[in-house]
């Protein structure tokens, strides 16, 4: 009886205030409590776990078990109903299973299961919820997740993912990915709302319009009318029962930032832009350095992309960077406080080479996202000094290849992180190591390059190493004195948490030895802007890796970088990976330039919010894009 | 519309900042630059203000002020950010 498999092909719950699987499943992933049942007839919940089967019970032999003495018994008679069975449903208050053989075909199936011996303690809840998670690929609330679900990532030889209720051990077959790559309606109720029109005051027309039809009780779907070539195109992010209060916002105050000729935006992440900039300004994705990972990046985003979550997992079983899954677990999942968050982070800048490959896997996983959005290939990119290997690595055509990440981490100057540095600077300047320290640091300064620049001029132990806009730099070197500079400049300023050698002349480039030997092949659709010369590389180039060290090696100045790419006819920066710190600096450098810059995922912010806003901003400038995904969707109406 | 009190505001900042700093909120007075605060880092004031922008639902544009302003006037943008977003 032990190794009767069957497979979990349908789920219908009605079981708490939640009315569906769906919404009961984004329960359970929220940690949302989950109140009293429901009342639906069991016929109800029944039909759905045929229909999520895609099994009609009328042309099909459907066998109807119900749990009256424990589900291990009733899963036992449906191992020997299903001998004669296409499919066996299991019932109990408000909730049932569709099983069948694992090798029936079915759209969905969730999970294959062994059925136990028939004193197994699983309960059909039980059931439910871990084959759910087994096929959103998400570990449930726990303390190992400090209470919170996180994604849940393919153990290092890939095989699908397990688990056990009771007895019962479940293994994951199909997952959500594999049916909806961009699932969005699943993971949220935002939805976003087009409204055209000719001019601003055409556009306030029609806002009035859409508004008095939501607050008639129309269907949201039913008042998209989107126009991409309509002059005005506001963008409207919202819950479909807060859609009327973002409307009566834009009411209050679209126009007269419109009037002030400003672009007008809500907290919600809606937006119409007063100028549009249109589908001619080129679109950039921006790669941060790899300084900036922090614990949560992706966690939802995954979740309303399950396309990142494959493409994160496929990266890293296809470039054998698999040995880092634990800690992507980790940054996955939440930490219990401060003190674990510093923690998590110092255990990754003292291991460089994690660092740089899990920083490459996520922002390579984003670019894809961004190009499955855009629907296109021909990109720019702009990478921040370590950012830059991100960038060149996410334009491979096959991203199988990490290209010198593996060969990178190994180096000395990098292989023990940060502690790499301290070692080179004892040794060039003749340190001991009886020295506390520290004996290296970086200093944010807020103040014009050129001030920082002579005030550092002369000195043999302070370097500009870091040009991020026109009144923001990082000066580099002994601690003290980069200090002392910042007091002596009468600038603001503030210590970096952690500092490289990078862009100083400590850094040479005989450090890399071989790690950038390998040539590497780059999609010639995507224009690469690097800080090397401060222009795009030219196509077909074969020689990056010797231009990387050299820029790895001198001052960076992504300000110029930036403008480099503006100049060429790039207006949009989406940055990807962690962080949105780039999208800051390109902002400031851009101050008064048509150009919109936003991050994918922005630290301490919903990620629904963040795409959403994202989404909003490129279609009210015009960008091509399909909304589709986003819009509300009709009503049932049964 | 709910609105909240400044004061609510900067004593979060302060707890928040004094938190990941390992200090006692005492020690984050409203008139100091974040700048001078001790042992004040880049990243301990960024992620001090991300678990203020959680915890009132926001997002602020943090990257400069927590440079060049004092602890009371961060609390202040951070306040009036709130306040835009519940209006």
């Amino acid at each position: 009886m032990g190794e009767t498999r069957l497979a979990c092909a349908g789920i219908g719950y009605a079981m708490g205030a939640c009315g569906s699987v769906e919404s009961f499943e984004r329960a359970h992933y929220s940690g949302t409590p989950i109140g009293e049942s429901r009342t639906w007839p069991a016929e109800r919940v029944q039909e759905e776990a045929l229909r999520d089967a895609a099994v009609s019970a009328q042309d099909e032999r459907v066998v109807v078990v119900e749990v009256t003495d424990g589900l291990a018994k009733a899963l036992a008679r449906a191992g020997e109903e299903l001998a004669d069975a296409d499919v066996v449903l299991v019932c109990e208050e408000g909730a049932a299973i569709a099983l069948t053989r694992p090798d029936r075909p079915a759209p969905k199936i969730y999970a294959t299961l062994a059925v136990p011996e028939p004193d197994a303690s699983a309960t059909l809840d039980d059931l439910v919820r871990a084959a759910l998670s087994l096929y959103h690929r998400y570990l449930p609330p726990g303390p190992e997740n400090a209470g919170v679900s996180c994604p849940w990532l393919c153990e290092r030889d890939g095989a699908p993912l397990r688990t056990t209720v009771g007895e019962l051990t479940l293994t994951g077959a199909n997952t959500r990915d594999e049916i909806a790559p961009v699932d969005w309606h699943y993971a949220t109720d935002v939805v976003l709302l087009p409204v055209c029109g000719k001019d601003t005051e055409d556009l306030i027309a029609a806002v009035t319009r859409v508004k008095e039809a939501v607050d008639e009780g129309a269907d949201l779907a039913d008042l998209v009318a989107d126009d991409a070539e309509a002059p005005l195109r506001a963008v409207f992010s919202a819950k479909p029962d807060a859609m009327a209060r973002e409307l009566d916002r834009a009411l209050t105050s679209l126009a007269r930032a419109h009037a002030e000729g400003k672009d007008w935006a809500s907290p919600n992440g809606s937006y119409c832009a007063v100028r549009p900039i249109g589908a001619d300004g080129g679109v950039a994705l921006v790669y941060p350095g790899l300084f900036t990972l922090y614990a949560g990046l992706s966690r939802e985003l995954m979740r309303l992309f399950p396309v990142v979550h494959s493409a994160l997992e496929a990266l890293a079983l296809d470039t054998g960077a698999v040995e880092h899954r634990d800690l992507v677990q980790r940054l996955l999942g939440r930490v219990a406080g401060p003190e674990d968050e510093a923690g998590l982070e110092r255990e990754l800048v003292n291991d460089l080479g994690a660092l740089c490959a899990i920083g490459v896997g996520f922002t390579t996983a984003h670019t894809q996202l961004l190009r499955a959005l855009l629907g296109r290939r021909d990109l720019g990119a702009v990478g921040y000094s370590l950012g830059e290997v991100s960038m060149i690595i996410a334009a491979q055509p096959d991203t199988r290849d990490f290209w010198a990440l593996r060969s990178l981490g190994a180096m000395p100057v990098l292989d023990d992180g940060i502690a790499a540095s301290d070692r080179v600077v004892r040794r060039k300047w003749e340190i001991p190591d009886s020295d506390p320290g520290p004996v290296w640091g970086s200093r944010v300064i807020m103040g014009d390059p050129e001030r920082v620049r002579t005030a550092v001029r002369g000195r043999d132990r302070v370097f500009l190493s870091h040009v991020n806009t026109p009144g923001e730099v990082v000066i580099t070197g002994d601690p003290t004195e980069c200090a002392q500079v910042a007091a002596e400049l009468g600038l603001p300023s503030i210590p970096s948490a952690h500092s490289h050698v990078f862009h100083t002349p400590l850094m040479e480039r005989g450090y890399f030895e071989s790690a950038f030997d390998q040539p590497v092949t780059v999609d010639p659709r995507v224009e690469l802007f690097s800080a090397h010369e401060n222009r795009p590389f030219a196509k077909g180039d074969r020689d990056l890796g010797d231009k990387i060290m050299t820029m790895l090696s001198r001052q960076v100045d992504f300000a110029r970088v930036v403008r480099a790419a503006y100049v060429q006819g790039y207006r949009y920066f989406l940055e990807v990976g962690p962080g949105g710190v780039c999208t800051r600096w390109i902002t400031d450098t851009l101050a008064g330039k048509p150009h919109v810059a936003v991050p994918l995922e922005r630290r301490g912010a919903p990620a629904v919010n963040t795409v959403a806003g994202l989404v909003a901003r490129l279609a009210s400038n015009g960008v091509p894009l399909d909304l589709t995904p986003f819009l509300p969707v009709q009503k049932e109406t049964t | 519309m709910t609105t909240v009190d400044r004061a609510e505001v900067l004593t979060y900042v302060r707890q928040q900042i004094a938190a990941h700093l390992q200090v006692d909120v005492e020690q984050v007075q409203p008139d100091m630059p974040v700048y001078a605060l001790p042992d004040i880092d880049s990243l301990k004031a960024m992620r001090a203000i991300t678990d203020v922008e959680k915890r009132f639902g926001v997002t602020a544009p943090v990257g400069e002020i927590i440079v060049t302003r004092t602890v009371g006037e961060v609390a202040d943008v951070l306040h009036a950010v709130i306040e835009e977003s519940r209006a």
